[in-house]
């Protein structure tokens, strides 16, 4: 769902490298919701994935180059997402876009989950599709609980709540604390009526059988 | 020396080829295949199929033993990746970048390659030398071509004999360190003359050397 934002707030200009499917996809949800829209790419038929209504400037050109970038207006951008197929060019401009322009907000779309991990620890902020898709098949194919996802920034965060294993029963709550499984460390215990109490390692609330536990673990 | 070499295309596979030749310990990093094959038969190196913008890669080739890295691949942003990793995950202490589009050299410079290294412009410059500054030989470059030691001969028949140093309004960045004379050496102050047929030996930026050569009264 597309969601307009009130006309005058909260609105910046974006601008995204690589018209692709997630880009054109961006650029339309990101136009939608109020904001200006600047889009580049080496492919001038890339543009044609735009919705025909698309009003934001297209740039056809290499984006590490900064005579293209500032042609698409990056020296006045509020935010950059660098989302081309290629994992190397959303790194090289997201690079540009931070040391050369100073662009408040940047992000890359890195498929590697190894690379994105190195650049993060980099500084640069990364958004890993691989990452993300097998956290969600994982989690369809292997619990049928429900699930939460959360983003701080640029990670992402996947809540999950199962069961009370039977044999935590009647054991306080620090017994399940550091307890971490492919599902993630522990994070709350949530009662029947609703109320939760969180895991703390000394815990002493006593795991009921009707409990549910929570956890909590950063998927990209 | 230890040195791995990003990329077996033609630079690759002669550059691969020269280390061998002055002694060093070149390790070749192909992601094609094909090539790979060919340059395995034809050069006495490891080659390693994949792609060396990856941790793994680099890894597999012994980076965290290698004193240099060299990436000299078509795409600058594949190059500056390789750079980066070396550089940061494997502390690699020499790194060198090909750079294909001249304008991306500063960019490299500045994101943390240590010798980006721009053919473009070596050709453009050695031809400007070459074609338009006949009086100027350059003798020595200074810190990887930013400025240099170069010689220059004032005409036989000098439009302005006699002129004084101060009067000249030299570059701010160019020095006139000596002026041969008759076989006689002289440390120019403010006040000393050039006369024509003099010798002068100058440190000058490179970007300021056509100034000093104009100002000088040089012909074209």
């Amino acid at each position: 769902m597309r969601n307009a934002a009130p006309p005058g707030r909260n609105t910046m200009n974006i601008l995204v490298i690589g018209c692709g499917k997630l880009g054109a996809e961006l650029c339309a949800n990101l136009e939608a919701g109020g904001h200006d829209v600047s889009v580049i790419d080496a492919d001038p038929e890339q543009f044609d994935k735009l919705p025909d209504q698309f009003s934001g400037y297209t740039v056809t050109g290499v984006p590490i180059d900064q005579e293209v970038l500032k042609e698409a207006g990056i020296e006045g951008c509020d935010a950059c997402a660098a989302v081309t197929a290629d994992d190397n060019m959303n790194l090289m401009v997201c690079q540009i876009a931070n040391e050369i322009f100073h662009v408040p907000r940047v992000l890359a779309r890195i498929y590697d989950p190894h690379r994105g991990g190195v650049f993060r620890q980099f500084g640069i902020h990364t958004v890993c599709p691989t990452n993300l898709s097998s956290e969600a098949i994982l989690s369809m194919l292997t619990y049928h609980e429900r699930k939460e996802t959360v983003y701080f920034d640029s990670a992402t965060v996947c809540f999950n709540e199962t069961a009370a294993p039977g044999e935590l029963t009647g054991r306080p709550l620090s017994a399940a604390c550091g307890e971490n499984n492919e599902r993630g460390g522990v994070f709350g215990l949530l009662h029947a009526d609703g109320n939760m109490t969180l895991a703390a390692p000394g815990s002493k609330k006593i795991i009921r059988a009707d409990d549910r536990l929570i956890y909590v673990r950063v998927a990209d | 020396m230890n040195v791995i070499v990003v990329g077996g295309g033609k630079v690759g596979y002669y550059l691969t080829k020269t280390l061998l030749e002055h002694g060093h310990a070149p390790h070749l990093i192909e992601s094609s295949r094909y090539l790979c094959k060919q340059l395995a038969n034809e050069l006495d190196v490891p080659v390693f199929h994949g792609d060396g913008t990856t941790l793994e890669a680099l890894e597999a080739v012994g980076a965290d033993g290698a004193e240099a890295l060299i990436a000299v691949t078509g795409h600058d942003q594949d190059n500056l990746i390789a750079c980066q990793l070396a550089k940061r995950k494997f502390g690699v202490a020499r790194t060198v970048a090909r750079v294909n589009n001249p304008k991306n050299a500063a960019v490299m410079k500045q994101l943390g390659v240590d010798i980006p290294i721009s053919s473009t412009d070596n050709i453009a410059r050695l031809l400007e030398r070459e074609v338009d500054t006949a009086a100027i030989k350059q003798l020595l470059a200074l810190n990887r071509g930013q400025a240099s030691l170069s010689e220059l001969q004032i005409p036989a028949r000098y439009k302005r004999d006699g002129v004084k140093l101060m009067d000249l309004d030299l570059p701010a960045e160019s020095v006139i360190v000596t002026i041969t004379r008759n076989g006689d050496l002289i440390i120019p102050r403010g006040n000393t003359q050039i006369l024509a047929g003099d010798r002068l030996l100058v440190v000058c930026a490179n970007t300021a050397l056509r100034e000093l050569s104009k100002k000088l009264g040089l012909p074209d």
